[in-house]
């Protein structure tokens, strides 16, 4: 039986149990973590790493405006062969263009988009021009709900359609 | 057992516990009860307006913003305050071997306190705030409560002063610790110029409010729910299993550990905000030291009931003690985890924060607290027991499952969120608006509701169990509580 304090306190006795090992190791373990913290992050110095909040934000807008630069920008010969805009254009036209076209595009309202057969013309100005300003078959136009960018991302979609075949 | 205040001379107020002051117990025990339902009320009705924003009623005074510091002063300072200082002056007396220093204190500690949360229920849903987290109160309530919490104060170490007892108790260390931070951090963080009775502006601005702030704002944790309600712990858990604490020197080592890293750790609140790194690394690294020291308690509490663990079938008093214990060790490793940059990127904001609180607050302060007040209350009313051991079983379900509920609701909320608010599509725009977010967390806002209903039923039965108790017509002689059990 472990040694007990020699004092009752309202009855209330306590062991001297010495402190489990895994208790104190996990002490010293979590201060291990904090003193290698401190020389890798700023804390009493810049850091090891060089990492500063600041520059985190800095990297990371680096980095996005890299990945998504097609996605910032309307020009057709720069995004129309782009694999992103391609895969954003499959949501816009999921979202837009499929209870017309079907949801594998080879038509239903509208016609078929994958046959490389264009009733208004096939390249990517011209498939721009048709989403932008419709038909007169009854084709809406889409300039002011989806804007030129959108719009563009849609074309390079179905254009790959038709490369496909 | 030893009979506790066979020893003492002179005639208690009831005959039943001669020598110390128990009407002060008894009326902190009654408004801890009280309070508790009121708080917990208010806190469904929050979580109801949450889920369901009719429940409002359209009225400014039920709105959202104004009922939210309502519940968590009720919860925090008129609940968990009046469990605090009946507990303080319960266990002080007893381990001290002397009445209170002065009765006229402990008087004016109570009134004074019952003041303050009657003002605090008055100004705040007519949106008289301060608009500090945890510190809403307008400068005239602050002075207030520095006043009564100061008087106690003094008490306090006065009662200690004279003890008859020649080694102060481990429970008596954590009050104390408690006394002297919290006055610090309530005068400081709550400097303020007034321009009127009932609007105040901070001395501190911009980031420095905010660090000021949550200095206070974590510490009103670490030294009001935990230390205070360690110092519960240390006396009424070893007194309702009969068993010594585990270990004296853990309980020396935590102590020290606990108080020295605490301090430190408010910054945590504050990642990735204008805060300078350097601080926000302290309160992240000091958060994650803190999980040995805050395990020290919970490790020394359950292992006390090493050699007793058949009591916990029989005895549902003691389950509320132990569940409380075993949530205290789960959510400070929680917290830590949260401190951590790279979860707290994904956490912060979201409702993982509010389940990660109410783990702490529902699961150990209030459940510790219940259990605490479960002991004292027969025995300052001169009773043998609890009207009803079956209904403090049945409250102790009710409080566990509705816990549960509450905290695996938040938890599936608070990452959905988290998920949703930093989810971006291949065209590098936000996924989802954050309406579409809200909308989101609709299921598990009814669930949090149910579990928080469930969990007030609970101190509903305990409501119920305390009046019968209370009106009882049993009143026992015996010296001592122990005395009368044996």
């Amino acid at each position: 039986m472990p040694e007990k304090i020699g004092h009752s306190i309202d009855g209330i006795e306590e062991y001297d149990n010495p402190i489990p090992a895994w208790l104190m190791w996990l002490l010293y373990v979590t201060i291990a973590f904090a003193i290698a913290y401190w020389v890798l992050y700023p804390g009493f110095w810049k850091g090891a790493t060089g990492w500063s909040q600041a520059g985190m934000y800095e990297n990371e807008v680096k980095e996005a405006s890299k990945k998504y630069a097609s996605a910032a920008s309307a020009d057709l010969s720069a995004i129309i062969h782009d694999p992103s805009a391609i895969a954003r254009g499959q949501e816009i036209f999921a979202q837009n263009c499929m209870p017309c076209h079907g949801a594998d595009a080879t038509g239903g309202i509208g016609p078929n988009l994958t046959d490389n057969a264009w009733l208004y013309g096939g390249t990517p100005e011209e498939v721009v021009h048709t989403i932008t300003n419709g038909t007169a078959k009854g084709m809406p136009t889409w300039k002011s709900q989806l804007g030129p960018k959108k719009i563009a991302d849609a074309a390079s979609y179905v254009l790959s359609l038709n490369k496909t075949k | 057992m030893e009979q506790d205040s066979a020893v003492l001379s002179g005639a208690g107020p009831s005959g039943y516990s001669p020598g110390y002051n128990d009407a002060i117990v008894r009326k902190f025990c009654v408004m801890a009860v009280v309070w508790g339902i009121v708080g917990m009320l208010v806190g469904v009705l929050a979580a109801a307006e949450l889920a369901f924003p009719f429940m409002n009623l359209d009225m400014p005074e039920l709105s959202f913003g104004r009922i939210r510091p309502l519940h968590t002063n009720a919860v925090i300072f008129a609940f968990g305050g009046c469990v605090l200082f009946a507990a303080m002056m319960y266990s002080v007396q007893r381990t001290s071997r002397v009445r209170l220093f002065s009765d006229t204190l402990a008087n004016i500690t109570f009134w004074g306190w019952q003041l303050v949360i009657v003002l605090a229920a008055l100004t705040l849903p007519l949106g008289i705030t301060a608009g500090k987290e945890y510190a809403e109160l307008e400068w005239p309530i602050d002075i207030l409560i520095a006043i009564v919490w100061v008087l106690n104060g003094i008490n306090f170490f006065a009662t200690i002063w004279k003890r008859k007892e020649s080694h102060i108790y481990v429970g008596n260390w954590f009050y104390m610790a408690m006394i002297i931070t919290i006055t610090v951090l309530h005068v400081f963080n709550s400097l303020a110029f007034p321009v009127s009775l009932t609007k105040s502006y901070s001395v501190y601005s911009g980031v420095q409010d905010a660090m000021v702030q949550w200095w206070y704002g974590h510490n009103a944790v670490g030294f009001f729910l935990t230390a205070g309600f360690l110092g519960i712990m240390y006396y009424f858990l070893p007194k309702q299993a009969g068993r010594p604490i585990y270990s004296y020197r853990l309980s020396i080592l935590h102590f020290w550990t606990l108080i020295f890293l605490y301090i430190w750790a408010g910054p945590h609140h504050l990642l990735y905000t204008a805060l300078p790194d350097w601080t926000q690394t302290l309160g992240m690294t000091f958060s994650v030291m803190l999980i040995a020291p805050s395990w020290g308690g919970m490790v020394n509490g359950i292992m006390t009931l090493k050699g007793a663990w058949e009591k916990l079938r029989t005895d549902p008093i003691l389950k509320f003690m132990i569940v409380a214990v075993s949530f205290y060790g789960m959510s400070t490793f929680e917290g830590p985890m949260l401190a951590v940059r790279a979860v707290n990127a994904l956490s912060h904001y979201t409702d993982w924060g509010i389940g990660h609180v109410h783990s702490g607050a529902l699961g150990w302060v209030a459940m510790i607290s219940i259990g605490a007040v479960y002991y004292m209350l027969p025995r300052v009313f001169g009773k043998s027991a609890m009207y009803s051991t079956k209904l403090i079983n049945t409250h102790f379900w009710m409080a566990t499952i509705g816990v549960v509920i509450y905290i695996v609701a938040m938890w599936i909320s608070g990452i959905t969120q988290g998920l949703m608010w930093r989810a971006v599509g291949t065209d590098g725009a936000l996924t989802y608006t954050f309406a579409e977010s809200v909308a989101a967390m609709h299921p598990y806002y009814v669930m949090r509701l149910f579990g928080g209903l469930i969990y007030f039923g609970g101190m509903l039965v305990m409501g119920y169990n305390v009046l019968m108790t209370v009106l009882s017509e049993e009143t026992v002689p015996a010296l001592s509580p122990e005395g009368r059990a044996a």
